[in-house]
C-alpha cells in the first residue's frame, strides 16, 4: 500500500503578512503534484512547513497518518536557492550529504558515483564545486536531494536556468523517479513542463488555494475551448474570416500557428469543413483543452 | 551521534586541506623552532667580539676606549674643583669638556645633533645642584651615574678634609651588599599560568571565529537548507563545534611538541633571560587534567556563542561586526584575569572569577599551577561552567535554527523573539 502525504488546513504567517492560508492537500498515489503560484505564493513556505523547516502555525502535515519527521519518511529535497560547497569537491560532498541522510561512507560513494554517471557529471567527482557551470551545479544538487533513494521528495524550481539539454536530462530523471513509484513534489513556473508530469496540483495565489485537483479532471471540466491551426499567412488572411462568421475568436497569432478560442466541437467541426471546402489545408488542426498556463492566467488573474 | 561524527569529521577533514591552514601552522612551527635557535645563534655570534662586556658596553680594560660623546661641564664659579677629572675616570667613553657658559647656545645646537651633554654646575644650600640638558626625554644619558659619582666625590673630599680615617670612607661610600632568597626558585609556574591563559584566548578566539566562519559560509553558500533538512541543527552546530576545537587541540598540540623539541634539541644549557632560566614547570596529571577540561569547557562555551554569531549573518563581510558581542565578552574576562593574575592581594577577585563561567576558563590555569586550588572551588567553578555551557547552547541552538534560514538583514535578538 502507497503512503500518503496529508496536509490540513495548514497556514503560516510572518508578521502580518499571511504567507499560506489555510491550505489543505493530499497526495495519495505515485507521480508529480505541482505546487503552482506567482511569485511570493507561498511555495516555498509550504515546502519548508512540510519538511519542518520552519514551523506551521496551524494545520496538520502527517504522512501515513502520523506528524512527518526524517524518522516517518525518508524524503529529499532540492531547494531553490542552489546551495553546494563552493571549495569541496563532487563526490566528496555528496558522499556527505548521503552520510546525514543515514548512508554508509561506502554506500553513498557508491550511489554519488552511480547518479554522476547517471547525469554525465562523472568526470567532475574530484573537481571542486565552484569550477562547475551552473547547470551542472544544478545536477549535484539534484544528486544531492536524491542520493539516499528518498519516497518524498521535493524539488522547488528543478528547471530554473536549466539550457534544453539538461532540461531533458532532468525530466529523464523525473521519468525514472516516476517509474519507482516516488512521490514528487515540483514548484515551478513552466507550466509546460509541470503540465507534462502533474498528474495533481495546486494553483495558490498570496497564500490562497484558487484551485487544486487533479489536472485532467480541471481541464476536462473547461472542454475543448481552444482551436490550434497551422496553415501559412495567406491561407490564414482567407481562414479569418470564415472564423469570424463562425463566431470562433482569435487569441494569439504565433509564428507557425493561430489560437482560436472556440464554443464547442461542432463549431470547430463546421470551421474545418468550410476551410477544405474554400481548397484551404491546413498543416495543423487541433481542437483542444485549455493549457495549464492559461488556466493559470485565468484563476490567477481572477483571484487578483 | 552518527550525525554529529559525520559532521564533525567533515568539517575536521576540510578544515585540515585548507591552504590557510596548513600556511599558518608551518609559519608558526617555523618561528618557533626559529625562536628556539635564537639563543644559540646569538651566543656563537658575541663570543667572536672582543674588547666588550657581556652586556655590550665598552669596558675599561688595557684596549684603548673610543670616547661615544662629550659632555659639556660648565663650572662658572668652579664649584666642585677637579669634577673633570673624577668624571672622566669614572666614565672614560665620555669625553668631559671644561666648557663656558657664554657658549651655551653652540653647545645646544651640538647637542640637539648628537648625544652629547651638558651639564651646568650651580651653588646649592648644602651640596651643589646640577642642571642637563640632553637632546629629548627619550635620550638615555647616565645624569643619574654622573650625579652618584660627583656626590660621592664631594662626601669623600669632605672626609678626607676632616681627616676621616680612610677605612671609615671606604665603609661610607659602600653599600650594604644583600640578596634575596626565595624558597621557590623559579617563575615557571607564573610565567605559565599566563602562557596558558594566552594559548585559551588564542583559542577561544581564533577556532571561535573559525566556528563562526564555518557557519556562515555555509549560509553564504545556500548550503544550510540542504543541510538542516538533513540532520538537526543542533547535531550539525554540535559536529561543527566539536572539529574545530579538535581543529585548535591539534594545531596547538602540533605547536607543543615543536616547543619541546626545540626546548630539548636547540636551546642551550644554562640559558637565561635576564638571569632567569627557561624551565616548563612540572604539572601533576591532576593539574593537567583539569587545564585540559578548563581549556575544552572554556572553548566549548565561547564557541557556542561564535556559531550563533556566524548564523546571523547573510554575508562574510558581516561576520566582524556580527562577533562584536562574543569578542567583547572574552575580552573583558581574560583581561580580568590577566590583572587578577598580575595584582598582588587579589584573593578574591580571583575567587569570585573562577565562579563565573565567562572568566573561569582564564584565571584557573593559573590558579591550578601557582596555588592551592580547594576541590570545592574546583568543583563548583567547573559544574556552573557546565551548567552555563548548557544554557547558552540550548539558546544557541534555537538561535541557530531560527536564524540559518534568514538572509538580507542580520538577524537581530528582537527578530528571534518576535519568531518564538
Amino acid at each position: 500500500m502507497l503512503l500518503a502525504l496529508t496536509v490540513q488546513n495548514v497556514s503560516k504567517s510572518f508578521g502580518s503578512k499571511k504567507a499560506v492560508d489555510n491550505l489543505s492537500f493530499e497526495i495519495s498515489q505515485p507521480g508529480v503534484f505541482g505546487l503552482l503560484g506567482t511569485n511570493g505564493a507561498g511555495k516555498t513556505t509550504t515546502i519548508r512547513m512540510i519538511l519542518g523547516i520552519i514551523p506551521k502555525d496551524e494545520g496538520v502535515i502527517h504522512w501515513d497518518g502520523k506528524e512527518i519527521t526524517s524518522k516517518t519518511v525518508r524524503y529529499g529535497y532540492m531547494p531553490e536557492e542552489r546551495g553546494i560547497y563552493p571549495k569541496v569537491k563532487i563526490l566528496e560532498q555528496l558522499t556527505y550529504f548521503g552520510q546525514l541522510r543515514g548512508m554508509s561512507r561506502h554506500d553513498a560513494a557508491k550511489a554519488a558515483k552511480y547518479w554522476l554517471e547517471r547525469l554525465g557529471v562523472a568526470e567532475y567527482q574530484n573537481t571542486l564545486a565552484e569550477k562547475l557551470s551552473k547547470g551542472n551545479q544544478q545536477k549535484i544538487q539534484l544528486i544531492a536531494a536524491i542520493i539516499h533513494d528518498p519516497e518524498l521528495i521535493f524539488l522547488d524550481e528543478p528547471f530554473s536556468g536549466l539550457d534544453p539539454i539538461n532540461t531533458d536530462v532532468f525530466k529523464n530523471i523525473i521519468e525514472e523517479l516516476i517509474s519507482q513509484n516516488k512521490i514528487i513534489v515540483m514548484s515551478s513556473h513552466q507550466m509546460f513542463t509541470i503540465e507534462q508530469y502533474c498528474r495533481d496540483l495546486v494553483i495558490l495565489n498570496k497564500g490562497c488555494t484558487v484551485l487544486k485537483g487533479n489536472l485532467r479532471a480541471i481541464k476536462g471540466g473547461y472542454g475543448h475551448t481552444n482551436l490550434s491551426l497551422g496553415c501559412s499567412p495567406e491561407a490564414f488572411e482567407k481562414a479569418l474570416p470564415v472564423a469570424e462568421r463562425l463566431g470562433i475568436k482569435l487569441i494569439e497569432k504565433r509564428a507557425n500557428a493561430y489560437e482560436f478560442k472556440i464554443n464547442g466541437d461542432e463549431s470547430a467541426h463546421a470551421f474545418l469543413r468550410e476551410l477544405v471546402d474554400s481548397g484551404i489545408c491546413p498543416d495543423r488542426f487541433e481542437i483542444r483543452e485549455p493549457s495549464l498556463h492559461e488556466i493559470f492566467v485565468e484563476k490567477v488573474g481572477a483571484a487578483e | 551521534m552518527r550525525d554529529i561524527f559525520t559532521v564533525f569529521s567533515f568539517t575536521l577533514r576540510d578544515n585540515v586541506r585548507k591552504k590557510s591552514f596548513i600556511i599558518i601552522t608551518t609559519i608558526v612551527l617555523v618561528l618557533i623552532l626559529g625562536a628556539c635557535a635564537l639563543p644559540s645563534l646569538l651566543q656563537g655570534g658575541s663570543e667572536s667580539e672582543p674588547g666588550t662586556t657581556p652586556g655590550g658596553q665598552p669596558g675599561s680594560g688595557n684596549v684603548p676606549v673610543e670616547k661615544a660623546y662629550p659632555c659639556y661641564v660648565i663650572d662658572t664659579d668652579n664649584t666642585i674643583p677637579g669634577v673633570i677629572n673624577a668624571l672622566s675616570a669614572a666614565f672614560p667613553h665620555i669625553e668631559f669638556k671644561e666648557g663656558s657658559s657664554n657658549q651655551v647656545d653652540e653647545y645646544k645646537k651640538i647637542v640637539e645633533e648628537s648625544s652629547a651633554i651638558i651639564m651646568e654646575i650651580a651653588k646649592g644650600d648644602i651640596l651643589p645642584e646640577l642642571k642637563f640638558t640632553v637632546k629629548s626625554i627619550f635620550t638615555s644619558a647616565p645624569t643619574n651615574e654622573i650625579k652618584e659619582v660627583i656626590r660621592q666625590y664631594l662626601v669623600s673630599g669632605a672626609m678626607t678634609k676632616a681627616g676621616v680615617d680612610e677605612d671609615l670612607q671606604k665603609m661610607a661610600m659602600s653599600d650594604i651588599q644583600y640578596s634575596t632568597i626565595p624558597l621557590k626558585m623559579d617563575a615557571t609556574g607564573y610565567t605559565a599560568g599566563i602562557l596558558i591563559t594566552m594559548i585559551m584566548f588564542f583559542a577561544v578566539y581564533f577556532y571561535g571565529y573559525g566556528v563562526a566562519m564555518s557557519v556562515a559560509s555555509e549560509k553564504t553558500s545556500r548550503v544550510m537548507e540542504t543541510l538542516i533538512v538533513s540532520a538537526k541543527p543542533s547535531r550539525i552546530l554540535l559536529g561543527k563545534c566539536i572539529a574545530m576545537g579538535a581543529l585548535g587541540l591539534i594545531q596547538l598540540s602540533l605547536f607543543i611538541l615543536a616547543g619541546v623539541l626545540g626546548y630539548n634539541l636547540l636551546i642551550p644549557e644554562n640559558f637565561t633571560i635576564s638571569g632567569m632560566p627557561i624551565e616548563f614547570p612540572s604539572f601533576s596529571v591532576s593539574t593537567a587534567l583539569l587545564l585540559l577540561v578548563y581549556f575544552l569547557l572554556g572553548y566549548s562555551l565561547y564557541a557556542m556563542i561564535n556559531s550563533v554569531c556566524g548564523a546571523t549573518v547573510s554575508r562574510s563581510e558581516d561576520l566582524q561586526t556580527a562577533m562584536m558581542p562574543s569578542v567583547l565578552i572574552s575580552l573583558t574576562a581574560f583581561y580580568a584575569a590577566y590583572f587578577a593574575m598580575l595584582m598582588p592581594d587579589s584573593g578574591s577577585a580571583k575567587k569570585i572569577l573562577t565562579y563565573i563561567p565567562f572568566t573561569s576558563p582564564f584565571i584557573m590555569p593559573s590558579r591550578l599551577l601557582n596555588e592551592t586550588v580547594g576541590a570545592v572551588d574546583i568543583l563548583i567553578s567547573v559544574l556552573l561552567l557546565i551548567a552555563a555551557i548548557v544554557l547558552v547552547s540550548l539558546l544557541s541552538m534555537k538561535f541557530y535554527q531560527a536564524s540559518v534560514l534568514h538572509y538580507g538583514q542580520r538577524f537581530k535578538l528582537k527578530d528571534f523573539l518576535k519568531n518564538r
